[in-house]
């Protein structure tokens, strides 16, 4: 199941946040090799994750299998501080209902079972939107490498480029805006046999935009 | 010129954005071809880059050539030689034809992809590499019979490319998690296009000289991987995803 940990609810996740930063250690810095990433202590931590990030986790059994990072894009988030130039021809999105999507990652020995209703991957898809609906969000923006374009094609998203594509540390980056609606969980939860809800709430969550507008 | 390069920008979203809402292969294919033409292209093609070493046959997502170009091509085996896919398989930006060097007297197979291109139109081109996961490339490329691109159009080029060929593997997948296993292979495509024109397995066996063994495991194979129950059903979504054409 999924799980949306928010400032308010934090307390109740320590031990599996500090998991979830081991491991995107492991995936970010030593698999994919990104640079410039802050590391402190086995743990990859940016400028970004900060009060107002809001985080989904995949725990199965107590450990943490996968999850994402949202932020408001009307705080300082990674296409407006870091990337602002791959938006250079539609300009940077912000508005409250508009949240930037990060850090996807299922770990490694959970990545082959794919189209099953117990995919991380479509777990934390499905729970990702879920949690924009939640939101009244009707919209995200990512920035990822060229070649995502066509997976989240084949999820059913509905995308929009902001700018040209650009390289960064010798990969192609490309920024879009994608829309947040029901047709879009739809497709997603189709795409992997995903029939119901994922999401799990602990302690208080309010909205994340009204609680850091 | 500056609103010149003001208006690639524009074409480039303007097709993206109209892309995204088309439904079918058909659409997509069509919009794609005019939405080019003003860039100096008459033809487009997205497909896997064939593997020179593991001797890999091109699948073909989308074939916007004209003249049946690909057909010929394929026919030939010229992926095998031509320069272009060569330079797919060590370049990580795009480039024009030009770009991928290849000399005539040692490799004269390359010259001859060339002078087939040119023969249908295809003067000078444009190919955007695109790197999936473990190692895999496909290739959007476009040709035509243009001047000079400048460095604003190739990144709209680009752009578009990469949607365009995003855009092709959703509608060739179909909600199906890997839309590399629904490429029919030329056998595959075969079989199923004398099936479509009518022909029994034995009758097309006789046609394409292999046993009916093999035909009836051919189409069993395409009905598998476009996810058919039968040979009639198979059928109706190859020519959907546009792997056969009647």
């Amino acid at each position: 199941m999924i799980h949306i940990v928010t400032a308010e609810n934090r307390h109740l996740y320590e031990k599996e946040m500090l998991d979830h930063h081991r491991i995107r250690y492991e995936i970010y810095v030593r698999e994919n090799n990104w640079k410039n990433l802050k590391v402190e202590d086995g743990r990859e931590c940016d400028q970004f994750d900060t009060e107002d990030a809001v985080y989904i986790l995949a725990i199965e059994d107590g450990r943490v299998v996968g999850g994402s990072r949202f932020m408001p894009t009307i705080k300082p988030h990674l296409l407006s501080e870091v990337f602002p130039s791959l938006a250079d021809v539609r300009g940077v999105p912000r508005s409250p209902d508009i949240f930037e999507w990060t850090r996807l990652f299922s770990v490694a020995d959970k990545r082959q079972r794919r189209g099953d209703a117990d995919s991380v991957t479509g777990q934390v898809l499905c729970g990702g939107l879920e949690f924009l609906l939640g939101e009244e969000a009707t919209a995200f923006t990512i920035v990822t490498e060229a070649y995502w374009l066509a997976r989240t094609h084949t999820w059913g998203w509905k995308l929009s480029p902001l700018g040209m594509p650009a390289l960064v540390d010798g990969q192609w980056l490309v920024a879009s805006v994608i829309t947040a609606d029901f047709e879009t969980l739809q497709a997603t939860r189709r795409r992997y046999n995903i029939d119901s809800s994922v999401i799990v709430r602990h302690g208080i969550t309010r909205p994340a935009v009204r609680h850091v507008a | 010129m500056s609103a010149k390069l003001a208006d690639y920008t524009q074409l480039a979203f303007d097709l993206i954005d109209e892309l995204e809402r088309f439904q079918s292969p058909e659409q997509v294919i069509g919009r794609l071809s005019t939405g080019l033409a003003p860039f100096g292209f008459c033809g487009f093609l997205i497909s896997t880059t064939p593997d020179l070493r593991a001797a890999s046959e091109r699948q073909t997502f989308f074939d916007g050539w004209p003249s049946q170009f690909n057909d010929h091509y394929i026919e030939n085996e010229y992926y095998k030689d031509d320069p272009v896919v060569a330079m797919c398989l060590r370049s990580a930006d795009p480039f024009e034809w030009t770009e991928a060097p290849y000399d005539p007297h040692t490799n004269p197979r390359a010259r001859e992809v060339m002078e087939a291109a040119k023969s249908v139109g295809l003067h000078n081109g444009f190919a955007v590499p695109i790197y999936r996961q473990r190692g895999m490339i496909d290739t959007v490329t476009m040709g035509g019979d243009y001047g000079v691109l400048d460095p604003r159009a190739k990144r709209a080029i680009h752009l578009i490319a990469l949607y365009a060929h995003s855009k092709a593997l959703a509608l060739v997948s179909a909600g199906h998690p890997d839309p590399y296993k629904r490429i029919l292979s030329k056998g595959e495509r075969e079989a199923l296009a004398w099936s479509a024109a009518g022909k029994t397995t034995w009758e097309i066996s006789v046609i394409l000289g292999v046993s009916e063994a093999a035909i009836a495991k051919r189409i069993k194979i395409a009905a598998r991987k476009l996810g058919s129950v039968n040979k009639t059903q198979a059928v109706v979504e190859a020519i959907r995803t546009r792997q056969i054409q009647l």
